[in-house]
This record gives C-alpha cells, structure tokens and sequence, in this order.
C-alpha cells in the first residue's frame, strides 16, 4: 500500500473502508480516502470516496465488475453514517490523486 | 435499437482503444455524457410504456417522457438509494417494501452518473481519464442489466419505482 502520507484539510481515512478490500481485486489498491463535499454544480450534499489505485494500472471493461462489487460495498460502509449524504466513489491513479486532491 | 441502447453502445464505442489511436479527451466526456443519456432515456421509456396503456401512441409517450426533469429524478434516486426504513414518510407508501437490491443500485449509479455527467460537460480543466470514462459505462450498463432483473423479477416493484420518477417529486399531499 501506497497511503499518503500528508491529506488537505477535510479528508480522512478510516479502518473499516481499508479493511474492506477485497482478495480478488484485478487491482491494488493503495489508499481509500474519503471527504464530507458537495457535488460539483448542483451542491448537494456527498460523501466524496477516493480509491486509490498505481499508476500502472491498465483496467479493462471486464474488470469493472470487481471494482463496481467493491464500490457498491464501501458505498454501503459509508451510507448509513449519513443518509442524507450521497456516496460517490471514483478510482484514481496515485498521479491522479496528487493531482486532482493535492495527497502527497 | 432502442435510443438506449444505441447510446450504451456509443458510448461504449466512445473509448475503444485502436492500434493507432487513443480516445481524446472530447472522446472521454461524451462518452460519459451518452452512458449518463443511455439510463436517462432507459427509465423513462420504459417507465411510459409500464405506465401507459397506448404507448404506441407516440404523443402520449413523449408526454410521458418529457415530464420529468434531469433533477427531480436525481432527488428521487437520493431516496430510492436507501432501504426502506430509511425512506422518507411520504414516500413509503408507494414505494416497495423492502426496497429491493436492483432499485437501490440503479438508484446509486444513476446518481453517480449524473454528477460524472455535470463534470465530464461543464469542468473544463477537469482531465477525464479512460477509467472514469469506462466506470461510467460500466455503472450504465449495470443499470441496465439490474432494469431487466427488476422487471421480470418484481413487476410490481418495477412498477412502483417507474410510478416514483416519474410522479413522486411533484405529488402534493
């Protein structure tokens, strides 16, 4: 695992996401982070759950099954904390999240 | 085809990798936009020829169709994503108890999808990727796979749910 070691403000990571992970993953996944935000232009309130991934990852369409079986699990994880709340889940690359959420 | 469909597949279509050729970032955001577009027009045709008796009536369906906006399915999906008990008041009588699995997970990636949607079309500086590109048809096509399920599975669960998007943000009680 590749867990970042400094987060901006207002994200954090928690046990019970990094300890869903799956065996049978066509990926490793590095770090699961998550953050209370808003969705881009309508404002509704979110859960924003980054899952990690290496760069080097060349996903395919068939192994969006597995990934879309785990994200529909941490979306059941994160859910019930705040129903009001709407998870959304995206997969970066370790570049990807430096860039886009400033981890390092 | 059914224009659902032939959007799935476009979108699909979007973001195949050929030996000279990647997908442009134009490639990427319609793509995303055409898997969010695919569900759209899915729910809402088949939830008009659930609901009406005449569906051939082209009209009629178009009404149907038209009725509903991009946001009101968006703040029933928020609803529809949770269990039953966690279902507002209001909704709870017409909505299927339990809230079966299919119509939780359509509910979810329809949600999904409609955000990546704003993103992929209005952020800019945003650099869509070839991963979100094929998350966003693989969520569509789940979508359309557990539609299927739910329907021959739970017609009346199917029915309730169509009823909902496209009636319950506007019900007055």
């Amino acid at each position: 695992m590749h867990k970042f070691e400094h987060l901006p403000d207002y994200w954090s990571r928690d046990e019970e996401l990094l300890n869903s992970v799956p065996d049978n993953l066509p990926v490793e996944v590095e770090d699961i982070v998550y953050r209370k935000n808003l969705s881009f232009m309508e404002d509704d309130p979110i859960w924003d759950i980054v899952v990690v991934i290496p760069d080097s990852s060349d996903l395919k369409m068939s192994d969006w099954a597995l990934l879309h079986k785990f994200r529909n699990k941490l979306m059941d994880i994160i859910f019930p904390r705040d129903w009001d709340r709407f998870p959304m889940v995206s997969f970066k690359s370790i570049s990807e999240a430096k860039k886009e959420y400033g981890f390092s | 085809m059914a224009l659902a469909d032939e959007l799935l597949f476009h979108a699909e279509k979007l973001i195949k990798v050929s030996e000279d050729s990647l997908p442009s970032q134009a490639d990427l955001r319609r793509s995303v936009s055409a898997s969010y577009y695919s569900v759209f027009h899915l729910l809402l045709s088949e939830g008009a020829d659930l609901l009406l008796k005449n569906p051939e009536i082209e009209a009629v369906r178009e009404l149907a169709q038209r009725s509903v906006t991009h946001s009101q399915m968006k703040n029933v999906c928020m609803y529809l994503a949770k269990p039953y008990q966690g279902l507002p008041e209001k909704l709870r009588r017409f909505a299927p108890e339990p809230n079966p699995a299919e119509i939780m997970l359509i509910a979810k990636s329809f949600g999904n999808l409609q955000a990546l949607r704003l993103k992929a079309d209005y952020q800019i500086k945003w650099e869509i990727t070839n991963n979100v590109a094929q998350d966003a048809v693989y969520d569509a096509k789940e979508v359309f796979s557990n539609w299927q399920l739910l329907k021959t599975s739970r017609p009346e669960a199917a029915l309730r749910f169509v009823s909902i998007l496209l009636f319950f943000d506007r019900y007055q009680n």
